[in-house]
């Protein structure tokens, strides 16, 4: 091994190692970049790797065509195009949905990913192996050893912003133009280019991030405040004229609009009201509004955050509406909801499930009956689970239904209340309801709701019939949610 | 030029590696966490396995005639991984039991591309493209099989694929192969 090292061109494995290093981060920028772009549901996750993925082959496919002289070319253009992808990115969805064509920017970006992204850096490996110089054993090592330590600067770099992962990124993409014999004078050019461009990255992320959601998300006023590649998603907090905030996971609104505000309300504020918990666990937090609307009637609230980047953005952001630091009697727990039920024995008389909507298939594990089932055996006698059905609770809307029924799967008791203000359905389930229906029509009009429906578990029963709920080895409905998405927005709707 | 039986092989083999890494990863964040550790963890073991493999394969000479035992050993550990979870779930006390199994999985990576790298000598562009398309195959339909009908398609994936790979090993031989044994030969006789 090491004669075959000695061997080895110092060039060639610099090259090779930095490019490993390189392929992490920009795959990491753009994953992230493009699936809050297309509105990330699974599907959308899936061709946004896909596309990367077939970067790479296109890259394979080209590393013995390309003369010397047209991969110097190659390797220049990439430092632009590179440096500029987001931005371009997000210029080309906000302008083509300007003029009604999302779909069309929708097709396009996936079309070009392979050819922007992924391509240029898988080059190197076959055309130094075909060269025969050194074994592709000892070649695909060094590789390996780049990526690695570019998956080892991720947690250090990922969520500290554009311009964290772009310093080195454009220094490490600088020092691999060098090695490939650019011309000096390019260089110089293109380091002095990369550098005003760098100093001016904050503010081009901003400005065109905020492009996206006055266009896109016809936000026509706001701002960018943060915008964040977590190991999870993209998120962005972004504030209007009228002072509004708003909360963004992969492009997906979390907290914004006054339906979102309601349904805090009615999720968490209206069942911790009715119940006054000892111990109250909120699973998610987005912009922890619950929090604030819980801790005035619960002995002691944990939430539950995957993502510490929500977490931490919630709280500079977000104190105003979630008021933390006035708050006393609440504790943060970084932790996959489901590892943290299963690894400790504490029960809680209210569990809350702040999450999204079962759009991916780890949003969909937290609305499983075996998930449910975990819940379960973490509440104390007279215990409530809140759940949010992601749609109203009719007969014909599958996936409310298919949350109820893994809640029916798992409790004796489940109500169902429909809100106009919210416009959502919300579970509370139990083997042993703690407050009666009256109780609750007083604690939803006492908290402004105005309209609302009350399902008692005999007619929740009736509407559920034989539903099979969402199970882990069921995930049929996270499959149809995410190709009705794709179609929807394909149909330009 | 590469022909399509010599082509199965790497794609049957991306299409293997696909599968596994996403059933690790599927089932990890199931039965085990899906924080960021796991994502970071399962890749990390990966690369680690894959460099366990190439150095194997270095020390045996890139003995191809060894596939069996890191095939067995690639496809073996996530079986046992996905028993594991089955039975001890959400425990973090498995932690490195876990990372272990996914560096023994990756051991055949290394191994592959270290001992296929001298039979497509001169056409390693093709090796990459087919094993990279055959990946891309794996994780969507990993992934789309297990939306469809459940956990049974992270078993059945690797153990099938495994079963319709392995089989096509010999049919990757580099068709100048047998030429260049003959010129040995005969340059020896004279």
């Amino acid at each position: 091994m090491i004669a075959r090292l000695n061997q080895l061109p110092p060039r060639t494995a610099a090259i090779l190692a930095l490019g490993g290093i390189n392929l992490v981060l920009i795959q990491w920028i753009m994953v992230r970049e493009l699936t809050a772009l297309l509105l990330g549901t699974e599907l959308i996750a899936l061709f946004v790797t896909g596309s990367a993925f077939v970067g790479y082959s296109l890259g394979y496919l080209l590393s013995n065509r390309l003369s010397e002289r047209s991969l110097r070319i190659f390797a220049l253009v990439t430092l632009p195009l590179h440096l500029s992808l987001p931005f371009a990115y997000r210029l080309i969805v906000g302008s083509l949905d300007q003029i009604g064509g999302y779909r069309i920017g929708f097709v396009l970006l996936l079309a070009l990913t392979p050819f922007t992204v992924s391509a240029f850096y898988s080059l190197f490996l076959p055309r130094f192996a075909n060269a025969g110089q050194v074994g592709l054993g000892t070649l695909y090592g060094i590789e390996l050893i780049g990526t690695a330590i570019g998956v080892l600067l991720l947690p250090i770099l990922g969520g500290r912003g554009l311009l964290a992962l772009y310093i080195p990124y454009t220094l490490i993409l600088g020092t691999i133009l060098a090695l490939l014999g650019i011309d000096r004078r390019w260089l110089a050019l293109g380091g002095v280019a990369a550098l005003v461009w760098l100093i001016a990255l904050p503010a081009l992320d901003a400005q065109s991030n905020a492009y996206v959601y006055r266009t896109v998300h016809n936000l026509s006023t706001v701002e960018s405040l943060a915008s964040v590649y977590s190991p999870y998603q993209k998120v962005d907090v972004l504030q209007d004229s009228d002072g509004r905030l708003y909360l963004y996971l992969n492009g997906l609104m979390d907290y914004g609009s006054d339906s979102l505000t309601r349904f805090n309300v009615i999720l968490s504020g209206v069942p911790a009201q009715l119940i006054h918990p000892a111990q109250m666990a909120i699973v998610g937090s987005g912009s922890m509004a619950s929090v604030a609307l819980a801790a005035p009637h619960a002995g002691h609230i944990t939430t539950v955050e995957l993502d510490p980047t929500v977490a931490d953005l919630s709280r500079h952001y977000f104190s105003a509406i979630n008021q933390l630091d006035r708050v006393t009697n609440w504790t943060l727990a970084i932790d996959d909801a489901k590892h943290f039920f299963g690894s400790n024995e504490m029960r809680y008389d209210l569990i809350t499930m702040d999450v999204p909507a079962p759009f991916t298939i780890q949003e969909g594990a937290l609305h499983t009956a075996e998930f449910y089932g975990l819940l379960k055996r973490h509440l104390a006698a007279r215990g409530v689970v809140s759940v949010s059905l992601s749609s109203t609770f009719t007969p014909t809307r599958t996936l409310a239904k298919q949350v109820v029924a893994g809640l029916l799967a798992n409790f004796a008791q489940v109500i169902v209340v429909t809100s106009a203000s919210a416009d959502l359905s919300f579970a509370y389930a139990s083997d042993d309801l703690p407050f009666d229906n009256l109780a609750l029509e007083q604690t939803l009009r006492a908290n402004n709701e105005a309209q609302f429906l009350i399902y008692q578990p005999p007619a929740v029963r009736q509407i559920v019939g034989d539903t099979l709920p969402i199970a882990e080895d069921d995930m049929r409905l996270i499959w149809q949610l995410s190709l009705s998405h794709v179609q929807r927005i394909l149909n330009g709707q | 030029m590469v022909n399509k039986p010599m082509r199965r092989y790497p794609l049957l083999i991306g299409c293997l590696f696909g599968t596994l890494q996403t059933g690790y990863f599927l089932q990890l964040s199931f039965a085990f966490s899906s924080a960021a550790v796991t994502l970071f963890g399962i890749t990390l073991g990966w690369l680690a396995g894959s460099g366990v493999g190439l150095w194997l394969a270095g020390r045996s000479g890139n003995n191809s005639a060894l596939w069996w035992r890191y095939g067995l050993l690639s496809i073996g550990s996530y079986l046992v991984c996905g028993a594991l979870l089955a039975r001890f779930p959400l425990q973090g006390g498995w932690l490195p039991v876990y990372g272990a199994l996914v560096i023994a999985s990756g051991v055949y990576a290394g191994w592959f591309f270290s001992t296929a790298g001298s039979r497509w000598a001169g056409r390693i562009d093709r090796l990459f493209f087919w094993e990279n398309n055959g990946f891309i195959i794996g994780l969507a339909s990993a992934t789309i099989l297990y939306l469809l009908v459940g956990r049974v398609a992270l078993v059945v994936m690797p153990i099938g694929l495994g079963l319709c790979a392995f089989p096509t090993r010999g049919c990757d031989r580099n068709p100048n192969e047998n030429l260049s044994r003959v010129g040995a030969l005969e340059s020896h006789e004279s």
